[in-house]
């Protein structure tokens, strides 16, 4: 076990804190370069509240070497930042998250229970990342933590519909069409939370597993939806964001899919109750247009697809059923300016990864990742309808989708009550 | 009782009738699914002898109780795999009749067929955990004309589940009152497939012989 830098953190004040309406966290992991601009946004933020509103700056860092926190003190001020002590483990560095930050649940843990006995009203957490873009998203949650009477608020990034593709493609219309919830980002690493909240969730062992470090936002977004706490959303300006280190997109899905399969199986009679969706409270609606789209080839997505298609058919025959193996096998042979993958196929085929990830028909990690170039062939439909569209255009065709599990839902259900009924092209003995 | 089930005089002890369910519902799949279903869908907690949830037989020759008490039949190995020992060092000898015995009958076979008994009551285990109304909350029997089914309404505070059951051995016809529930949608339980909206008039069934539905009723879309 390590320990990171900041579990002898020497900014840590001794006496208890006094009550703080607002609790604002911070999770850092090398981000020297840009505490300076961390520092000024949570500087904005905190001079425009009330002046008789107290509040508290936490932060738990991973175990910078970069002399990040060194840098956030001259940034804020170490008077006023709370370095909250946190033991992350070597593991943690070893296999880091999609999201890049290792022990993410430890950190966020960490900060939220200082929150907690701090007595704090409302408690916002920050994705260095995004602080570092600028204060538009940090103020929209705080000034929603005040406004909204919600337990969690997550921001509604402006967004072309083709970056972070599989948030919109996979990871919202499943959740939404699991929970019933219409959060925008479910997996959004900033958010705001409520002490009832908090107390529900912190006793959870969740903050310390393996699988926990990797998707501790898209639990609290489940815990909060399944649960019956109110819900809340913040749009939040368009942002250029900080380049991370890529983590290729097999182990992307691997981690985010697998967090979300798993959590399923925990939730079963919670998201089996549910039946279409319902929206979420919003402070306002979004505002600005989001960058243009991305460079998408959709020629090199298909040749992707194409190529798994080759590779990977046989493992795909142990999850997916006859006729879903016949319309890829059409779609492994349509041309790349018509190549279109039905809403309904993609709803389906998700499902059916969910099952076999379910019934471990084949190893899980193996199985997650040979999702990966399905998810190409969806992007490349998707892309090839929305590249040249406005925005709005995009939002529409995602809710479509998102009606699309909707409404296959009950297939999910019913394997799922049923396992017999999951019956893939190839069948292992 | 006893003119149904103990044809056999020697199927009956003191007061009881010491057999196992599949032997006392003649092997017939659809009625051990059906009394299955009943006790599931009753309050209180449901209780399976073991080796019922396999179909297991019994052995009422060998007295008292102990017809009902022989080994576990996990395999198609010698002692039905419930034990190395010689076999007639078993407290018991297992059943090994053409229709019961642990070579047809048992663990190991069950778990690798999709249709077995087994595999259909693991999965009504779960389905029955999963809605704890059914050991928790209230029951309603419903009056509907044909005797031959019954029908009942188990509700708690999150869920309405309407259960139906035919026990004759020919399909029924049954139409319930369910005008209470105008607009709820029926989904059945098992295979999630939504049925018909309730409406005002009688809401028509047929069930075929020791049918049983299981309904969640879903209020309807908004």
């Amino acid at each position: 076990m390590a320990s990171t830098g900041s579990s002898s953190s020497p900014a840590r004040p001794e006496a208890d804190p006094a009550p703080a309406d607002l609790a604002v966290g911070l999770v850092t992991y090398n981000h020297a370069r840009a505490a300076e601009a961390i520092g000024q946004t949570v500087r904005t933020v905190l001079s425009a509240r009330p002046a008789a509103s107290a509040h508290r700056i936490l932060v738990a860092d991973a175990g910078s070497q970069d002399g990040t926190l060194e840098r956030l003190r001259g940034a804020i001020g170490g008077g006023e930042l709370v370095e909250v002590p946190f033991t992350a483990q070597t593991g943690d560095v070893l296999d880091l998250p999609y999201h890049g930050m290792p022990g993410r649940a430890r950190a966020l843990r960490a900060i939220l229970r200082e929150a907690a006995d701090g007595g704090a009203q409302a408690c916002v957490v920050l994705d260095a990342a995004t602080a570092a873009a600028g204060p538009a998203a940090a103020e929209a949650l705080c000034r929603a933590a005040t406004e909204l009477e919600a337990d969690f608020i997550t921001p509604r990034y402006a967004r072309h519909p083709l970056s972070g593709a599989l948030i919109h493609g996979v990871v919202y219309p499943l959740f939404r069409a699991l929970y019933g919830a219409r959060i925008r980002y479910p997996a959004a690493s900033d958010f705001a939370c409520s002490p009832r909240l908090l107390q529900a969730t912190l006793a959870d062992p969740i903050w310390e597993t393996e699988r926990g470090q990797s998707g501790i936002d898209l639990w609290l977004s489940a815990t909060a939806a399944a649960g019956g706490f109110r819900l809340g959303q913040v749009p939040v300006e368009p942002m250029a964001r900080e380049e991370r280190d890529a983590v290729d997109l097999a182990t992307t899905v691997r981690q985010i899919l697998g967090f979300l399969f798993t959590d399923m199986e925990r939730r079963v009679p919670a998201w089996q109750r549910v039946r279409g969706s319902r929206g979420v409270a919003s402070l306002g609606e979004p505002t600005g247009a989001p960058a243009g789209p991305p460079d998408v080839h959709v020629a090199q997505l298909v040749d992707s697809f194409r190529f798994g298609w080759r590779e990977l058919q046989d493992v795909w025959a142990e999850v997916l059923p006859p006729l879903a193996i016949l319309q890829w096998r059409r779609l492994a042979s349509a041309r790349p300016d018509g190549f279109r993958v039905e809403d309904a196929l993609w709803a389906r085929t998700v499902y059916d990864f969910a099952m076999g990830h379910r019934l471990r028909v084949i190893a899980r990690d193996h199985l997650l990742q040979s999702l990966a170039p399905l998810y190409l062939a969806w992007l490349a439909s998707f892309a090839g309808e929305v590249r040249q569209a406005p925005a709005a255009a995009g939002e529409e065709r995602i809710e479509r989708l998102c009606l699309a599990f909707e409404t296959e839902k009950p297939y999910l259900i019913s394997l799922w009550r049923w396992p017999e009924r999951f019956r893939p092209a190839k069948i292992r003995r | 009782m006893y003119l149904a089930y103990t044809a056999d005089p020697e199927a009956r002890l003191n007061l009881g009738i010491r057999r196992r369910l599949a032997p006392l519902m003649g092997n017939d799949r659809r009625r051990i699914e059906l009394m299955t279903a009943l006790l599931f869908s009753f309050p209180g907690t449901p209780i399976i002898y073991y080796g019922d949830e396999i179909g297991m037989g019994d052995n009422i020759q060998l007295g008292d109780r102990h017809g009902v008490r022989t080994p576990m039949q996990w395999s198609g190995q010698p002692n039905a795999g419930f034990s190395t020992a010689p076999p007639e060092r078993l407290y018991s000898p297992v059943i090994s009749d053409p229709v019961y015995g642990y070579q047809s009958v048992n663990v190991g076979r069950q778990e690798d067929d999709g249709a077995s008994l087994l595999r259909w009551m693991r999965n009504m285990v779960a389905l029955r955990k999963m809605f704890n109304v059914f050991g928790r909350g209230t029951i309603e029997f419903l009056r509907p004309a044909n005797r031959k089914v019954v029908a009942y309404l188990r509700r708690s505070d999150q869920d309405l589940l309407l259960c139906v059951a035919n026990l004759s051995r020919v399909p029924q016809p049954i139409e319930l009152d369910l005008s209470a529930y105008a607009g709820m949608t029926p989904v059945e339980m098992l295979g999630y497939t939504a049925f018909p909206p309730i409406g005002e008039l009688p809401y028509f069934l047929t069930l075929g012989p020791y049918g049983f539905y299981w309904f969640e009723l879903q209020p309807g879309e908004a």
